[in-house]
């Protein structure tokens, strides 16, 4: 994770499915050390900024580079090396152990035959280490809970060793203790000079773990901006529509809940 | 060198499959309709004996059962990697129509062949039954596809639906025929080794190793598909063109195991499902699965040949006995 320079710029980007238009005139720009959360109700375009930003989606117009250079232009296998994905859900189909399921993170560092060497071992060893899943390596993702299944499959990315982490619900179906695991997870990555893009729907991992949040809101980014600024209570309110309360922990981060004042 | 436990553990399925693939070769030329005792078959097979002998297994019993290992592992390999590209554990050439569609090719084939001086070769055969087995993937695929993408609940009514029609048109073409012809491509439509020559056994060997090459280097994309299209593409594969070059691969090993030996279903359903418990990584699952496959149909073929000796049941309805219970127990685990 030798993170040279990491530079997204998106400029007007607009994305559509079909004819609905996805995500309209969006600007951003998202650089090496930090972890941008991005919140917003169902449909609100979360994922597919997320797609957009690891190329599985073009843009329908606007521009959007890393370092540079369109990411749809970026070779299959060196932008492989360079950006890890999690997708929202996964169901798995085939029998695979949670060490065989992180080995595929290493997929683009292997050869034509798919065997895996010493290396890409300790690189899966590594990322169940960080997850919490060594202890249960060898049992079959199908037959796990789906906190355990997420933590896997979080691991599965973390092993790729990638500059860019972009990761869709991240925290989705984990109890406390691994929530926090999940932030303490993408806030070294950050601190190692990474770039980690996350959505949730957990404001208290966002408040924990985000340098910067991005609020969307029917497929536009509504407020952009450090967390401490930007998830505010009146904020929070107009995005959901749920009355919340935040208040300001000794670190300097917000603490949130939501449903706290008045009902209705 | 004395093997690891873990190398022992990888290599064990390994050295079961290939002697139960052995066992019911050994088995498959020693019995037949006609009694020859086992030395005589391995002094015929060695090239001494009479000659109605020689004949016997030199000429029927050999290519048959080379036909049958061929046969059963090239469906199984085309199962293994249909189930990975279209992320369905339920995938199957059979199921999906490939068969089916491959069939309709190699009647039309040889119908067409029939009016020519030449006949027919051993490998322009199984080029019909590839171009069937081609559009019957692109009719299934258009079936199954919404807005532009594979869906994957869809696939396999898709496949019913092909499946179908390639009955319809296999029904329409055999009207063709005169009687004697009809009673022949029926047998073999239902699944048949009883058709096996050397030529043929050269042909299947020819596109199983073709075909299974280019899925075995295939096998790092294979795997990565098997996480679903998305997380492919992000890790590095190039996803629409892998697809592209296994669905044509698959095809081809569908094909050349229908123009030999008819539609035989579930042994490329059955077998890698049986394989994926004990192996991982598809250089192994496929490799299993070639040997599985083998050892499945060449024994079937037993069964279908002394179970009612000495009268012949078609192949492919003891493999759909086995199969098709299978298929139903997959069915409900998966809901």
């Amino acid at each position: 994770m030798a993170a040279g320079s990491i530079r997204y710029l998106l400029r007007n980007v607009s994305a559509t499915y079909g004819r609905r238009e996805a995500l309209s005139g969006v600007d951003l720009d998202l650089a090496k050390g930090e972890v941008v959360a991005l919140l917003g109700e169902n449909g609100s375009g979360k994922s597919t900024l997320l797609k957009l930003l690891a190329g599985l989606l073009a843009p329908s117009s606007g521009r959007l580079t890393l370092d540079g250079r369109p990411v749809g232009e970026l070779a299959r296998r060196d932008a492989a090396r360079r950006i890890g994905y999690l997708p929202q859900s996964f169901e798995p189909l085939f029998p695979a152990s949670a060490l065989e399921m992180v080995l595929l993170g290493r997929t683009a560092y292997l050869g034509l035959l798919g065997a895996p060497r010493a290396n890409d071992h300790a690189a899966a060893r590594r990322a169940l280490e960080e997850t919490d899943t060594a202890a249960f390596a060898s049992r079959d993702v199908r037959e796990m809970s789906g906190g355990e299944r997420q933590r896997v499959f979080l691991s599965r990315v973390l092993a790729g060793e990638t500059d860019v982490l972009l990761l869709d619900e991240p925290a989705a179906n984990l109890d406390p203790r691994h929530r926090f695991l999940v932030v303490r997870v993408l806030r070294r990555r950050a601190a190692a000079g990474g770039l980690v893009v996350f959505s949730t729907h957990e404001l208290d991992v966002a408040a924990a773990a985000a340098d910067r949040v991005v609020l969307l809101r029917e497929g536009r980014v509504v407020d952009i901006g450090p967390v401490r600024d930007t998830l505010t209570a009146e904020a929070l309110t107009r995005l959901f529509g749920v009355p919340a309360i935040v208040s300001m922990s000794p670190s300097g981060r917000p603490l949130v809940s939501l449903a706290g004042g008045e009902p209705g | 060198m004395i093997p690891t436990a873990r190398g022992w553990r990888r290599g064990l399925p390994f050295a079961l499959a290939a002697l139960a693939a052995a066992a019911a070769a050994a088995v498959s030329l020693l019995v037949g309709s006609i009694r020859i005792p086992p030395e005589k078959v391995v002094a015929a097979l060695l090239g001494s004996g009479d000659v109605p002998t020689l004949a016997i297994v030199r000429e029927i019993r050999l290519p048959r059962t080379l036909l049958g290992l061929l046969v059963g592992g090239a469906l199984a390999m085309s199962g293994t990697s249909l189930q990975a590209l279209l992320q369905n554990p339920l995938a199957d050439p059979f199921l999906l129509g490939v068969s089916g569609g491959a069939a309709c090719g190699a009647l039309v084939g040889s119908l067409l062949a029939v009016s020519s001086p030449t006949g027919p070769s051993v490998l322009v055969g199984p080029m019909a039954a590839f171009l069937g087995a081609l559009a019957a993937v692109a009719l299934v695929g258009a079936g199954a596809s919404v807005r532009g993408r594979l869906d994957r609940n869809r696939l396999l009514l898709s496949g019913v639906v092909v499946n179908a029609l390639a009955s319809a048109v296999l029904l329409f073409l055999l009207s063709f025929g005169n009687a004697d012809q009809t009673r022949g491509f029926v047998f073999w439509m239902l699944g048949s080794l009883a058709g096996a020559t050397r030529d043929g056994v050269v042909s299947m060997a020819i596109y199983a190793a073709a075909g299974g090459l280019v899925l075995v280097g295939l096998s790092r994309s294979l795997d990565a598909l098997t996480l679903g299209d998305d997380t492919a593409f992000t890790l590095g594969i190039s996803v629409e063109r892998t697809k592209r070059i296994a669905y044509v691969a698959a095809s081809l090993l569908a094909a050349a195991a229908v123009a030999q030996a008819g539609i035989i279903g579930f042994v490329g359903l059955l077998v890698p499902n049986a394989v994926r418990l004990v192996a991982r990584g598809h250089v192994r699952v496929l490799l299993l699965s070639f040997l599985v496959g083998a050892a499945l149909l060449a024994a079937s073929d037993v069964f279908a040949r002394t179970v009612f000796s000495p009268s012949e049941v078609a192949v492919g309805a003891v493999t759909a006995l086995l199969g098709a219970p299978a298929f139903l127990v997959l069915l409900r685990r998966r809901s």
